[in-house]
C-alpha cells in the first residue's frame, strides 16, 4: 500500500466540482477544500499506477497546481526493483550514433 | 484512538498536506519522525532539477536512494515537491547509465569515425591529454575549451575555472546558462553594477500584484507558482498579469492575460513607463536620489555570422550608454502611447492600461517575474533593463514585495555559472578578465604570476560551435549538459562543429544523450547525491548537501575529472618560460600542484563526512585525494566575496552550509541577506543611507532608454508562421534525466506541435495528426496538438525541445542578443505542413 498527500490548488469557483471529481477516482479522498486548496490524498497498492495518478490531477480543468506533500509506503522491504522500474528503452550507443548521423545527412 | 498502519500513514499524510496548505484540520495531527522502522537514513539536498531550489529530504537505503519528498523545514518549498521533483530518486537509475569511459576506436585506435569501444580512465585522459596538447602547440591556447554548466556544483565550476583560464591560459570556458541567463546577466550589469535579484522569494507573499513577462510558472517553477497561487486566493484584492506570446496555464490564474506579438514586448514596458510619466506616477524623491538616466547604442544587429545581411546593415554596435535627462527619457517613451503600443503588441487597450495601472499605483506593492520569453531574446539584455525602468520609476524596489525578479531556469545558474563566473568574460564574484586589477586580484588569491589569466574574453557559447565548424577550436570538453540537443541550428552550425575531423570532443554525462554520442570520447559521470554538491538558486540562496551513495561502475563526479585530468600537464607544456620566470616555484609541477594541491586547497585534511544525528557519509574525491577537496576550493573561492573588489557578495563558512538549510548572500556574520540595496535589509547599506545601488560608483542605478526593434526573422509568405520553443512541466530541459522517469516519460512522451486549430485546419490538419515543421535551416516531423495545456493564437507555433527523438533546434536560428550572446529561441519563422 502506497499513500500520498497532495496540495491541489484550483480555481475557487470550480473547487466544489473539482472535489467531487477527485471523490470519484478510486483511492483520491479530499479532506479539506478551502480557498482554493485541497488537502487531497491517493492510495493505490502500485506506486507506478499512483504516480499516473496524480499526474492526471493537472488535467483537470481548473487545476492550477499540484504539489506532492508526503509519500510513504507501508511496505517493511520497499520494493527496490518497482522504484527502479522500466525505463525509456536504453538505445545502445553506437545504435543512436548511426541514427544521429544519418539525420544529419539527410 | 488506536490505528492500523494503513490510518496511522495516511493521517500523517493528511497532517502534512494540510500543514503545508496552512489549512486545520480538527482531530489530525502528525504523529510520527520520519526514521520509522524501515531503516531509511534521510537527509537534505538540494533538488537537481530548476533554478527554483527546492529543499528535499533523500532516503537511502542499502546503498541506493529509494525516495525523496519536500523539506518540511525548507524554507524555499515548505514540504511541497512538484511532480518531477517527487520522481528525482529516480533519475540516478535509468538503464542505460554510463559506467565506463567510451571511445571511437577503429582496431584498437582512436579513430573519430570509429565506434564507440569501452576504455579505462587512463587510456581515456591518455588520448584527451595527448589531443588537447597537440592543439595547444599547434595553435595556442584558444583553440581549446570546454562547455560547462549551470548545473555543475559550486566547486566544480570553480575547478573549471581555475583549470581553463588559469591553467590551459584559455577564456574559452563557457557554460550552458549562456542560454539561458546571459541576458538577466547583462542588464543587472548595466542597471545596479551587480549580478542577480535584489529581492527574494518572501515577495511572493508580500506581494498584492504579480506580473509575469514571459515566463510561465504554472509548469517550470511548480512550486514557486504554488506560493503565488495561495498568495492570489487568500489575500485580498491581490491580483495576477501574465503576458505570453502563447495562452498557457498561468492564463487559468490571471486577472489579466494578455497574448502580445512576438518581440512587443519593448514597446509595451515603454507604455508602461510613458504612462508613469504622463500621469505624473512617479516617485519623485526616489528618481531624484537614486537613478541616473541613460539611453543604449540603437540597430546593433542580431549577433549572427558577420557575413550575414542582418550584420552588415547595422548600423551600430556594442552596448555604451549615454546619459540623457528626465526631459530626453520622457521624450523618448511618448511615442509608446497606449494607441501605438495597443496597435503594435496587438493586446488590447483595456488590457495594457489595468496593467499600467497597477504598476502606478503607489500602494500596490509589485512583483514581476521573468525567466526566458525575456532572455531569449535578440533584445533580451534590453528588455529586462525596460521592467527595472518600471520598478525604479515607482521606487518599487529592493522591499518586501516590490521586486523585479528575473528567475532561473537551471539549479546553479545563479550560484555556479553566475556567481563562480564560468562565462567566457568573466571571473567569480562579479569580477571580469577585461579589468586588469580584477585579473590581479584572481591572481593574487590562486597564488599565481601575474599575467596568468588573458585578458581577451573567450568564445561564448553559440562562438564555441561556429568556431568548431570553422575548424578554429579543436580540443573541447563539454560537461555537465547537452548542448547538441540544446544549442540554436545543429544543422548549419552544431553538428557539423562536433564532427568536423579538425577537432577532438569529450562529453562528460551520466546517460548517452545526443551530445554524447556526437563526441568522440564520452566520460561516465557521477551525478547529483552520488558526491557532495553546492548549488545556488534565483533568490541567492546557497545550498549543500552531502554524497548519499555511491556513483555506479567507474563513473567519476565532474569534480574528480577536471581535477585528476589537470595532473596530465606539466606547467611547461602549457606556460611560456618568461610567465614561468615570473613564479619560478611552479618550475617542473604539474597543474594539480599548482591549482588544487597548493597550500590552500588541500589544507582541510581527510576526515570522516558526518551530519549532527552521528550519521556517516561517503566522499569519494576526499578519498581519491587524500584531502577535503570541496572545502579547500570553497574557502578559497570564498574569498572572491569577502577580500575582492565587489562589495556585497560574501558568502558563509563552508561547515555553516552544511547545517543549514541554505543562506542567502551577501551573508556578513553569519546573517543572511533577503533584500538588498535597502537600509535596515542589506549590512552594506549604512544607517541613514535609505537606498544605495551600490554595484555602481555613485551608488545610483540606471534608467536606460532602449525602443522597439523588429526581431531577427519573422513570419513571410512562404515561411507563414512564428515558432517559439521551450519547455513543459513533466520535462527537465533536454529531457535526459526526466525521459529516463517512466511515469514522467508516460505522461507526456514525445514533443508535440501546438497550434491553433484554425492553422491546422488551414494546412488540412487535425489534432493527432502528424506534420513538418521547416524553416529555412532544416525540419522535423512531430503530431499536431490543438488542444490541452498551451493555446497558441494564429499565427504561431510553440514546440517543446525535450525530446531527442524530435530536434527542434534543427529548426531554430542562431539569432542573440549583441550585448549577452544569449540565443532567441523563442522567434523564427516556419511553415508547416502535413508530414
Amino acid at each position: 500500500m502506497n499513500i500520498s498527500g497532495v496540495l491541489v490548488h484550483v480555481q475557487p469557483q470550480r473547487m466544489d466540482q473539482i472535489s467531487k471529481e477527485l471523490k470519484a477516482i478510486a483511492g483520491v479522498d479530499v479532506h479539506a477544500a478551502e480557498k482554493g486548496k485541497l488537502v487531497v490524498t491517493v492510495e493505490n497498492e502500485k506506486l507506478n499506477a499512483l504516480a499516473d495518478q496524480v499526474m492526471a490531477f493537472q488535467h483537470i480543468k481548473g487545476v492550477m497546481s499540484v504539489s506532492m506533500v508526503y509519500h510513504e509506503s507501508d511496505d517493511e522491504n520497499i520494493d527496490i526493483e518497482e522504484v527502479l522500474a522500466e525505463v525509456t528503452p536504453a538505445c545502445a550507443v553506437n545504435t543512436c550514433n548511426e541514427q544521429l548521423s544519418q539525420e544529419a545527412s539527410s | 484512538m488506536k490505528l492500523n498502519r494503513r490510518n496511522f500513514i495516511k493521517t500523517n499524510a493528511i497532517a502534512a498536506t494540510a500543514a503545508a496548505a496552512g489549512i486545520t484540520i480538527p482531530g489530525i495531527s502528525a504523529a510520527v519522525a520520519k526514521n520509522g522502522s524501515n531503516k531509511i537514513r534521510w537527509d537534505k539536498a538540494a533538488c537537481r532539477f530548476c533554478g527554483t531550489g527546492c529543499s528535499v529530504l533523500v532516503g537511502t537505503k542499502d546503498g541506493r536512494v529509494v525516495a525523496t519528498q519536500g523539506d518540511p523545514d525548507a524554507p524555499v518549498n515548505r514540504g511541497l515537491n512538484c511532480i518531477k521533483g517527487y520522481f528525482l530518486s529516480k533519475i540516478m537509475y535509468g538503464k542505460d547509465r554510463l559506467t565506463r569511459p567510451l571511445l571511437r576506436m577503429t582496431n584498437g585506435k582512436y579513430d573519430k569515425d570509429g565506434d564507440f569501444a569501452e576504455v579505462s580512465w587512463d587510456q581515456a585522459f591518455d588520448i584527451m591529454a595527448l589531443k588537447f596538447k597537440e592543439a595547444l602547440k599547434k595553435k595556442g591556447p584558444t583553440s581549446v575549451g570546454m562547455f560547462g554548466s549551470g548545473q555543475w556544483t559550486i566547486w566544480e565550476g570553480y575547478a573549471a575555472s581555475k583549470l581553463f583560464k588559469a591553467g590551459l591560459r584559455t577564456n574559452n570556458l563557457d557554460p550552458n546558462a549562456r542560454h539561458c541567463m546571459a541576458s538577466a546577466v547583462g542588464a543587472f550589469m548595466r542597471a545596479f553594477g551587480a549580478d542577480e535579484p535584489m529581492g527574494c522569494y518572501d515577495d511572493l507573499e508580500h506581494a498584492d500584484a504579480f506580473v509575469l513577462w514571459g515566463a510561465n510558472m504554472a509548469e517550470m517553477h511548480p512550486i514557486l507558482w504554488s506560493r503565488l497561487s495561495d498568495t492570489r486566493l487568500t489575500k485580498e484584492g491581490s491580483e495576477v498579469h501574465v503576458l505570453s506570446t502563447f495562452k498557457h496555464r498561468c492564463f487559468d490564474l490571471a486577472d489579466n492575460g494578455m497574448v502580445f506579438t512576438p518581440q512587443t514586448d519593448l514597446a509595451i514596458a515603454n507604455y508602461i513607463a510613458h504612462y508613469i510619466i504622463e500621469t505624473r506616477s512617479y516617485n519623485k524623491d526616489f528618481i531624484g536620489d537614486n537613478v541616473n538616466f541613460t539611453k543604449t547604442v540603437t540597430d546593433i544587429g542580431y549577433g549572427l555570422r558577420p557575413e550575414h545581411p542582418l550584420e552588415k546593415a547595422k548600423t551600430g554596435k556594442g552596448g555604451k550608454l549615454t546619459k540623457i535627462n528626465f526631459e530626453e527619457y520622457k521624450k523618448s517613451v511618448a511615442k509608446y502611447d497606449l494607441e501605438y503600443t495597443s496597435k503594435l503588441s496587438g493586446v488590447p487597450k483595456e488590457n495594457l492600461l489595468k496593467l499600467a495601472k497597477i504598476y502606478a499605483d503607489p500602494n500596490k506593492k509589485v512583483t514581476s517575474f521573468w525567466t526566458m520569453g525575456f532572455n531569449q531574446h535578440t533584445r533580451g539584455v534590453w528588455v529586462n533593463g525596460l521592467v527595472y525602468n518600471i520598478h525604479l520609476l515607482m521606487g518599487k524596489i529592493s522591499e518586501p514585495g516590490n521586486s523585479p525578479f528575473s528567475l532561473t531556469g537551471q539549479p546553479s545558474a545563479c550560484g555556479t555559472a553566475r556567481e563562480v563566473g564560468t562565462f567566457a568574460h568573466r571571473l567569480p564574484a562579479d569580477l571580469v578578465v577585461k579589468v586588469k586589477s580584477h585579473r590581479d586580484f584572481a591572481e593574487k588569491v590562486w597564488k599565481l604570476p601575474e599575467g596568468t589569466i588573458p585578458p581577451k574574453p573567450g568564445y561564448h557559447a553559440v562562438l564555441q560551435n561556429r568556431m568548431l565548424k570553422d575548424g578554429k577550436l579543436n580540443a573541447y570538453w563539454v560537461m555537465c549538459n547537452n548542448n547538441v540537443q540544446a544549442a540554436p541550428n545543429f544543422n548549419e552550425e552544431t553538428y557539423p562543429g562536433y564532427r568536423n575531423p579538425e577537432n577532438f570532443i569529450v562529453v562528460s554525462d551520466p546517460y548517452p544523450t545526443v551530445t554524447a554520442i556526437a563526441g568522440d570520447l564520452i566520460l561516465p559521470t557521477a551525478m547529483w547525491t552520488e558526491k557532495e554538491g553546492a548549488y545556488g538558486n534565483a533568490e541567492r540562496r546557497t545550498q549543500f548537501w552531502r554524497q548519499q551513495v555511491k556513483a555506479p561502475g567507474e563513473a567519476k563526479s565532474d569534480l574528480w575529472q577536471l581535477v585528476e585530468f589537470s595532473k596530465r600537464f606539466k606547467v611547461e607544456e602549457v606556460w611560456p618560460a618568461d610567465l614561468i620566470a615570473k613564479q619560478p616555484g611552479v618550475k617542473g609541477k604539474t597543474l594539480y600542484e599548482v591549482l588544487f594541491k597548493n597550500g590552500q586547497v588541500d589544507k582541510y585534511p581527510k576526515q570522516q563526512v558526518t551530519d549532527s544525528r552521528g550519521n556517516k557519509y561517503d566522499n569519494d574525491e576526499m578519498d581519491d585525494f587524500g584531502f577535503y577537496l570541496q572545502k579547500g576550493l570553497f574557502e578559497e573561492y570564498r574569498r572572491f566575496g569577502t577580500e575582492g573588489p565587489k562589495k556585497g557578495h560574501d558568502l558563509g563558512e563552508f561547515d555553516a552550509y552544511h547545517k543549514a538549510r541554505g543562506m542567502r548572500w551577501p551573508v556578513v556574520k553569519g546573517k543572511e541577506t533577503l533584500w538588498r540595496y535597502r537600509e535596515g535589509y542589506d549590512p552594506f547599506v549604512k544607517k541613514g543611507e535609505g537606498v544605495k545601488f551600490y554595484g555602481k560608483k555613485d551608488g545610483k542605478a540606471n534608467i536606460i532608454f532602449a525602443p522597439y526593434e523588429p526581431p531577427a526573422e519573422s513570419p513571410d509568405k512562404e515561411y507563414d508562421l512564428w515558432l517559439s520553443t521551450g519547455r513543459v512541466l513533466e520535462h527537465w530541459h533536454s529531457g535526459s534525466m526526466t525521459r529516463r522517469v517512466p511515469e514522467l516519460y508516460r505522461a507526456f512522451p514525445d514533443a508535440v506541435m501546438f497550434m491553433h486549430p484554425n492553422d491546422a485546419k488551414k494546412r488540412g490538419l487535425r489534432r493527432g495528426m502528424t506534420a513538418k515543421v521547416a524553416s529555412r535551416r532544416g525540419d522535423i516531423s512531430l503530431k499536431v496538438e490543438t488542444r490541452g495545456r498551451n493555446r497558441p493564437p494564429e499565427g504561431l507555433v510553440f514546440v517543446p525541445w525535450f525530446d531527442a527523438g524530435r530536434l527542434i533546434n534543427k529548426v531554430t536560428l542562431d539569432a542573440t542578443d549583441p550585448l549577452s550572446k544569449e540565443t532567441d529561441y523563442k522567434k523564427c519563422a516556419v511553415k508547416v505542413e502535413k508530414a
